[in-house]
């Protein structure tokens, strides 16, 4: 798990290429973000992330932006009971604002 | 910044197109933002695949409203991070139904 490799083409990415229109780097931004979403949230079948899948992502994919989230340690155990605690996609991107805070920083 | 995974390339393509349509107000103190025309520059040229259909639009439009929630008619980071969150999480979900369905057909 986690080192699944992510679909070059997503539904998404198809759908789109069919009238050969070359996504935005914007819009290539976003869709990167939602399909290492859906790579991790396997337990969830890509609803949510568990506490675990969440280390995973951040530790696996945010080398270098990891710290900017927070302290992640802190953050798993506010989700509470590691076996019932779900990280959203809403929440999710939330994270993702705060690793983007910390890139503007820089 | 070198060498970073794929997921940050992602939020750096995110923070930079804030940082391209942002601008700074009379004060240089004051952290930068968006005027609510260019954000709409911005999402028709940055998002124009993503936000085809009028329903997509509108839906943008409505978000637009209810995000400046200080009304000054400009959109600051966190504003437009919550903002093209709402443009995610639909498509998020979208992709999730289409896969979905795309099982249950097989």
């Amino acid at each position: 798990m986690g080192q699944c490799n992510c679909r070059k083409n997503s539904p998404l990415t198809r759908a789109l290429r069919q009238d050969c229109q070359e996504l935005t780097d914007v819009e290539r931004a976003i869709e990167t973000v939602i399909n290492q979403f859906h790579c991790y949230a396997v337990k969830g079948q890509k609803e949510y992330l568990t506490p675990n899948e969440m280390r995973e992502l951040v530790v696996q994919k945010l080398p270098h932006l990891g710290k900017c989230v927070g302290p992640l340690e802190e953050k798993i155990e506010c989700m509470g009971d590691p076996d019932e605690a779900k990280l959203e996609f809403g929440e999710y991107w939330d994270m993702m604002g705060d690793a983007a805070k910390g890139c503007r920083r820089k | 910044m070198a060498e970073g995974t794929e997921l940050e390339w992602a939020v750096q393509v995110l923070v930079n197109n804030f940082d391209k349509y942002s601008s700074r107000c009379c004060c240089c103190r004051k952290p930068r933002r968006i005027s609510k025309k260019d954000f709409r520059k911005m999402l028709s040229r940055e998002l124009n695949h993503m936000l085809t259909d009028t329903g997509n639009k509108r839906a943008a439009d409505k978000l637009i409203c209810d995000l400046d929630e200080n009304k000054d008619g400009r959109i600051s980071f966190e504003e437009y991070w919550t903002l093209i969150g709402g443009i995610a999480s639909p498509i998020a979900h979208i992709i999730r139904q289409q896969e979905q369905s795309v099982k249950h057909t097989k």
